[in-house]
Formats: structure tokens, sequence, C-alpha cells
């Protein structure tokens, strides 16, 4: 409680706060970067296939996709603050066990359920839950920032753990990313807060006669639309009424999007943006790299380059989907991505300056899907619903992931190069691009949104 | 939009057509090839010296095959089998230009056989055996006679399947609609294709489906050639083909089917104007499809290149003016498809076609004596006979009104001369 009362008065806490958070999900976007510099490592050393190790790496991304719909629900019941902890715990320990494993199944139960459960109640819910909690206003920076955290966490780690990986062996890397993450369980245990009110203050921005956070006025949804689009899904994340269970709202939502065909074009074009990009380039292309002769730091290099260049490219995007029509918006990313992979094998195995091409041209191209994909998401199905429903997007993109990244380590294994994994992912991007030319952008006849106190009644 | 241009520039650039490169022949081998004659024809395989080859009174520690051009080993590339019948090759075949070269560790005496299977720049599959014998020759090498005949039959088979598939998936995908585009420009200066019946739609869907259907084909015929002399397909020899120049192609060849049903879809539900990107995208796809043709044998290779490229635009289009004229038959007269102009349309395709095939017949054939003498040079009389046919239909219909039975005989034709172009890309010219 001294900490809060030292800076009242000269900074808001939720800034603090904020900054926890940001430090929170960079650790776990450095745990998701890892398995990508230790699948030759684990090969050389156990023995295992490509299959077997993608294996681990898709359920991993699987349970981080799908845990996030849920995750919310957890926070509600038992704070953010517990749930960090928690969360943080279990990625620590369970990264760590990884150093003294034996066998395969050792593996897909610490990288794949442990790590995945771990990452997955710390991803975007978290960002938007907590900037939902402390700001009324300045939501778009702060999403922005935290989003941004992603992109940085795949910087920052990815050429050291190669590194680590090549001179001391890929036991150095894991213990080194586990210390980072239950070296923020303190951090956060001194400095993390529920909500606001806990330490009497009132959500940044908030006028004095509106308690409830999660209701914001009309007036800055216009201010915020102009950063990137991903503030979107943290406008609309619906206030947690005591008397619902969230994740009966996140299920009923489904079930009510699976008769819109909309939905399923959105899901699925999402699918394809998870499998060629973390799925098959963020599990796959040191791998890759290193059996065109690359060295896996300079292999990690180029993931990192993706990394910054992703940056421009989300902001640049959100930007972008302001002005012009989202679904144009994707048909290009999709269709210039799908050329970029079909390229990717040709660039591999001529000079540097074709991988520094494509590094630069696939990083803009990274998140950019983000902005038009949520944008397209609140015009059809109203900005009330847009949170819970882009979660399960979202989870489809997750879904896609996973199946990239066990696919292309089977594809790998079977045909004895990656070449059928990079032709196929290139030309699912191209079927993508032909899917949202598709989407029709009216909105049909919705059913209303949900009320707390129908959701309530089930 | 500018930047389809660009996009179309960045296909194009994805060929990567090496210069002045073509089908590659085995010119010989070390230890030498007694079988081997110049111009890369061997004796019939039951003659002694190819069943046991030349003799050495010593075991080499490699064997090199050298060939005229720079090749692509497939898998392994180069396997030597000992007289026991296990394999005495260690490693991965090395390649050094156009010469292949594997080491092997032989001890024992008898009959040895190098077997090879390599891609030229063309995409075209290449493969045999060659035998030499150390101190003596014998042992279960020289027993048996290579096999090799079904399978490649069934390669060059399928091969042809799939290049027909394409060439119809070709004509009815981009060829129709090109022809429906330039017929009904002056007509319709602001609906464009808006306009387009739904038949032409339904046409260019199915066109989409046989460039589709044709790849999977056309794989399964690069690896049961590539594999036959190994005997049995297994994964990695599929995995080997995707790596070479035939995957690249291959890619290139499912990208601009996808990306014709991703810009049919835009423009048939409104939200692309710009139809004139359909008919680039099909020159840009023809561009492509001579890298895997004999086009880039010709010297210079940009020469090659564009009469290829023109050769198949203008088939697609007297192609597709059959099969716009075939989609009205049933509704009486579409005002947005005249027939006069399609006739017109019809001429010049053909006309073009004919005129970049004599071009292309005197940069492949060496003399008229060519084409009853080498396979190509027949297969390419026939088609020219398929060509009168089609044509001639073609121009009794123009004087009297279409009769469904001349137009079915003049589709026949055409299909005629479509598989039998697929055939002549499968066959060896005389020149190079």
């Amino acid at each position: 409680m001294r900490i809060e009362r030292l800076l009242h008065g000269r900074l808001y806490y939720g800034w603090i706060v904020i900054g926890v958070t940001f430090l929170t999900l960079l650790a776990a976007a450095g745990v998701r970067s890892t398995p990508g510099v230790l699948i030759v490592p684990l090969e050389h050393e156990f023995g295992w296939t490509r299959t077997t190790v993608s294996a681990a790496v898709s359920i991993s991304l699987l349970l981080y996709g799908f845990s996030g719909p849920f995750a919310a629900a957890l926070m509600d019941r038992f704070g953010v603050r517990r749930v960090m902890l928690l969360a943080l715990g279990l990625v620590g320990t369970g990264v760590g066990l990884t150093t003294v494993m034996h066998t395969a199944w050792q593996l897909d139960l610490l990288w794949g359920v442990v790590v995945g459960l771990g990452t997955g109640s710390m991803a975007m819910t978290l960002g938007a839950y907590v900037s939902n909690r402390w700001f009324a206003e300045r939501r778009g920076i702060v999403m922005g920032a935290l989003t941004a955290s992603s992109a940085t966490g795949q910087l920052v780690f990815l050429p050291l753990l190669a590194s680590l990986v090549v001179t001391h062996g890929w036991r150095a890397a894991t213990t080194t990313v586990s210390i980072v993450a239950l070296a923020m369980i303190p951090i956060a245990w001194f400095f993390m807060r529920n909500d606001p009110r806990e330490i009497g203050l009132r959500p940044y921005g908030a006028p004095p006669d509106q308690p409830d956070p999660g209701v914001e006025p009309a007036r800055s949804v216009a201010a915020e639309r102009r950063v990137a689009g991903v503030q979107a899904a943290a406008e609309a994340v619906p206030p947690a009424a005591p008397a619902v269970n969230p994740a009966v709202v996140a299920v009923r939502a489904l079930t009510d999007s699976m008769g819109i065909r909309a939905f399923w074009l959105l899901a699925g074009s999402f699918f394809v943006c998870g499998a060629s990009t973390n799925g098959l380039i963020g599990t796959h292309l040191i791998p890759a790299s290193m059996e065109h002769g690359i060295p896996e730091v300079t292999a990690a290099g180029v993931l990192a380059t993706i990394g910054v260049f992703d940056l421009i490219g989300t902001v640049a995007s959100g930007w972008l989907t302001d002005r012009w029509d989202s679904r144009y918006l994707l048909c290009w990313y999709y269709g210039l991505r799908g050329l970029s992979l079909l390229f990717l094998p040709y660039a591999l195995g001529t000079s540097f300056a074709s991988m520094a091409a494509f590094a630069v041209f696939y990083g803009l191209d990274w998140v950019a899907t983000v902005p038009p994909t949520v944008r397209l998401t609140a015009d059809i199905f109203g900005r009330q619903r847009v949170g819970v429903v882009f979660g399960w997007i979202f989870a489809s993109h997750q879904l896609g992931a996973a199946t990239a990244a066990f696919g292309a380590g089977a594809l790998r294994t079977w045909f004895g190069t990656y070449q059928g994994a990079f032709m196929g992912a290139g030309l699912l991007c191209l079927i993508a691009a032909g899917l949202v030319m598709r989407i029709t952008p009216a909105s049909r006849s919705l059913t209303p949104p949900l009320r707390p106190a129908e959701a309530g009644a089930v | 939009m500018i930047i389809v241009p660009a996009v179309a520039a960045l296909l194009v650039l994805m060929s990567r057509v090496p210069v002045a490169l073509a089908h590659a022949v085995l010119l010989r081998a070390d230890p030498p090839d007694l079988c081997l004659l110049p111009g890369g024809e061997s004796l019939p395989s039951d003659t002694p010296v190819c069943r046991t080859g030349t003799l050495l009174s010593e075991a080499p520690r490699s064997v090199a095959l050298v060939f005229s051009e720079p090749v692509e080993p497939m898998g392994r590339g180069l396997r030597v089998i000992g007289p026991d019948g296990r394999r005495v090759d260690r490693g991965r075949a090395s390649v050094a230009g156009p010469e292949v070269r594997v080491a092997i560790d032989a001890r024992s005496a008898g009959t040895y056989r190098a077997v090879w299977s390599v891609v030229s720049p063309d995409t075209h599959p290449e493969f045999g055996t060659m035998t030499f014998s150390v101190r003596r020759a014998g042992g279960v090498v020289a027993e048996e006679t290579p096999a090799g005949g079904a399978p490649a039959a069934l390669g060059t088979t399928l091969g042809a399947l799939a290049h027909l598939l394409h060439f119809t998936g070709y004509v009815l995908g981009f060829g129709a609609f090109a022809a429906a585009w330039l017929a009904g420009r002056p007509r319709a200066p602001s609906g464009g294709p808006a306009a387009a019946p739904d038949a032409l739609w339904r046409i260019v869907g199915l066109g989409v489906v046989l460039l589709l259907l044709a790849e999977p084909v056309a794989l399964a015929a690069e690896s049961v050639a590539l594999g036959a002399v190994g005997g049995g397909a297994d994964p990695s020899v599929i995995g080997a083909v995707l790596d070479s120049s035939f995957g690249r192609v291959l890619s290139q060849r499912l990208a601009a089917a996808i990306l014709l049903w991703v810009l049919a879809g835009a423009l048939r539900s409104g939200a692309l104007r710009a139809a004139w990107t359909v008919p680039l995208l099909g020159a840009c796809l023809a561009f492509a499809d001579g890298q895997a043709a004999h086009a880039i044998g010709v010297r210079p290779a940009w020469w090659g290149l564009a009469v290829n490229t023109v050769h198949l635009g203008a088939m697609g289009l007297w192609g597709g003016t059959l099969a716009l004229v075939l989609l009205s038959l049933p509704a009486s007269r579409s005002p947005a498809i005249p027939p006069a102009s399609v006739q017109r349309l019809a001429v010049i395709g053909g006309v073009a076609a004919v005129a970049t095939g004599i071009v292309m017949a005197f940069q492949h054939l060496t003399g008229f004596r060519d084409l009853i003498a080498n396979p190509y040079g027949r297969t390419l009389v026939v088609k020219i006979g398929a060509v009168v046919v089609a044509a001639g239909l073609g121009w009794f219909g123009v004087r009297g009104a279409p009769a469904p039975r001349r137009l079915a005989w003049e589709a026949a034709a055409m299909l005629a001369v479509l598989a039998l172009a697929g055939l002549l890309v499968l066959l060896r010219p005389p020149v190079p």
C-alpha cells in the first residue's frame, strides 16, 4: 500500500500496472518464441523426429488460443493478480523442468500443455482486461503498447536464445527463460493490483459520476478507432456482472455466431493467418534456414527483423483500416503473403539479400491482418460483441497455427524437405485472399447482443 | 492499380529462367559407358557390351556422369549397385556444373550398375543405367535386365494427361474470359464483365478446377518416371521432385489457378472493376509455362519464350471463342456477346497460333525430313492435321448457322490439338 501513496498525485498507478503487464506479456512472448531455436538441438540430443517435436509445439499453440476466452472468466473469479502469479509460476516451472526430461510425452506435457495453458492466460485477453479496468480514456495507446510487447518479446529474446543454444547448449536457453519468468513473480506480487477501486482510485479519464469501468463514453470511441484497430476488442469486453458466468457468455457467443457465413469466412481466413505466421514461420523458419546452410543465429536475426517490421506494419495497417475497405486490405495482405511464401524456398537457397527482403516484406505483413479482421468483426457483429466473437476468431488463428506447426513437421519428415509445407501454406494464403473477398459487409439480422440477465438465466 | 502489374512482374521474375538451357543428355561417364552413343541414345540393353560394360582391372573410387547441361539430381541422384545386389555408393551425389559424382566403396569383383535420375533445367526428368565390370563380369547385376519400361510409359501417359488438363483449363479459364472481355468491350463501357452471363463464370470455374487438377497428375507423372529406375515410388522422391525446378513451375501454376479464382470472384461480386487483370494473369501463366517447355532451349532464350507465350495465348483465345459459342447455343443470341466480334477474335487467335507454331517448328526441327523421321516430328504432323480440321470446321461455321454436331466435331478437334500439344512438350525435339 505504501507504493501507491508514494506515487499518489504524481503518477497514476494504472501506468505502473500497465508496465507490469507489459513486462509479463514480454516474458510470455519470449517463452512462446523459444521452441523455434530448440527444434534442431532436441532432435540431435534425443533422436526425435521433426514430427514429434512439432507435435508438442502445436499443442501449446492450440491451448494458447483456446484458453483465451476462458481466461477472462478466471480473472473475474480470482482476480488478475492471482491469475498472473499462477501463470508465471506455471510457465517458469514447466520450462525449467524441461531441462531434466527424457521422453517425448514429457515434452508434450511440459512444452505442450503446461506452457500452453500458462501463456494462454498471459495473452491479449490479459491486456484487454487490464486496460479496460484501469483506463477509460487512452485505451488505444495502452492496447497498442501491450500488443507491441508480443513483437518486442520476439526481438529481445530470439538472437540471445540462439547464441545461448549455440555456445552453451539448449538447456542454457530454457533455464534463462525459466529464470526470467520466475523473476517476474516478485515484481507482479509487489506492484500488481486487481482494480483501481482497491486502492481508492478511479479508472484513468473516467468522470467522477461514472464508477463502472465497463461503460465507456461515446466520444472516446471515435478517437480510439484512429489508432490500431485491436482496441475495438478492448472497448467491447462486456462488463463483468457478478450474476453472469463469463464462460457461458463465451460459449453462447460462439454458438450464436456459427450460423453466420461471415463468421466462418473470417475464422477461416484467420486460420490461414495463424498457420502462415506462428505455425509455419514462427516455428519452422530456423530449422528450415539451417537446412540451407544459414547459421542458427542469423536465422534468429531474420525472425527478430520480422518482429521489428511487424511493429511498423501493425501501425500502418491500423491507419489504413480507417481509410480503406477492410476486405481489399485483407485480400492484398493474404495475396502478397502467399506469393512471398512461394518465393521463400528460393530465397533460402540464394543470397542473403533475398532473405532480408523476405524478412522486411513478411514482417510488415505479420500482424497487419489483425486490424482489418477486428474491424470487419465489429462491423458485422456489432461493437458490443466484438470482444468475445473476436476471441473465438483468434482461437481459430491458434488452431491454424497448431495445425501448421504439426503439419509442416510431418511433411518435412515424410518428404525430407520443407518445400511442400511452404508451397502448401503459400497456396492456402492465396485461397484466404479469395475467401475474404466473399465477405459481404452488410450485417444481416443478428440476434440482439446478449444481456447479462439472459445469460445468467441459463 | 499500378501494383497489379508489379505483382505480375514479380510472378514473372520468379520464373528465374536460366539463359539458353534445355533438355540434358548424358555425354560421357567415368568409368566409360560403352553402351552410350553420341547424342545420348544407347544401344539395346541386351547387347553384351551393355550388360557387362567396360572391364576394369581395379575398382574406381567414384562414379561420375557428365551431362550436356547442369542438372539437379533427384534424391540420391546416383546409386551404384554391386555384384551382390547391395548398394556401394556412399553419401549423396555431388554436383559440379554438368557433372554428377558419387563416391563408391567397391571391393568385390563382378559387374556393377549405376542408376541415375536427374531433372533437366526444363523440368523434364532424365534417367538411365550404366554398367561396368571389375576384374571379371558376373554377379546378380549382370544377370538381370533393367526394368523401367512400364513405369516410364506410365509416366509419359500421366504427363500427357496432365498437360491436356492444363491446356484445357487454360482455354476455359483464361481464353474464354479474354474472348468475352475483348468481344464485349466496345459494347459495354460501364458494365464490363459484370454484365457477363452466369454461364461464363461457370466456364471459368471449370477452367480453374481443371488447372488445379492438372498439377497433382503432373506431380504423379514426374514422380513415377523418376522413381521408375529406383523401383517403386516413395515419399522422398516426391519431396525431391518438389525441391527441383519442376516444383517451382508446379507452385507457379497452382498459384495462377488460385489467383484466377480470386480475381473471378472479385470481378463477379463487383468488388474489382479492372477486368484486364485476368488476361494479364493469363499472359504471365503462358510465360511461366515456357519454362517447362522446349522454349528455353532456343537461343536466345527470350525469343523462344516470347514465341511460346504468344502461341499459348493465341491458342487460348481461339479455344476460348469456341467455348463462348458453345455457351451461347442454348440461349438465343445473348446480346452481350455478338457473334461477329467473336468470329474476328477466333480468326486472330487461329492465325497467330499457326504463325507462331510455324516459327517454333523452324526453331525445333532441322529440316523437313524430321517430320517423318523423328517421333517429335511425326506428332507435329498429326497436330497440324488436327489444326487443319478444326480450322476448316470453324470456317464452315462462319458461313452458315452454327450446328450443334459440327460444333461438337470442332470441339473434339480442338481437344485433339491440345492433347497433341501436351504430348509434344514431353517428347524430345531434334533441336536442341
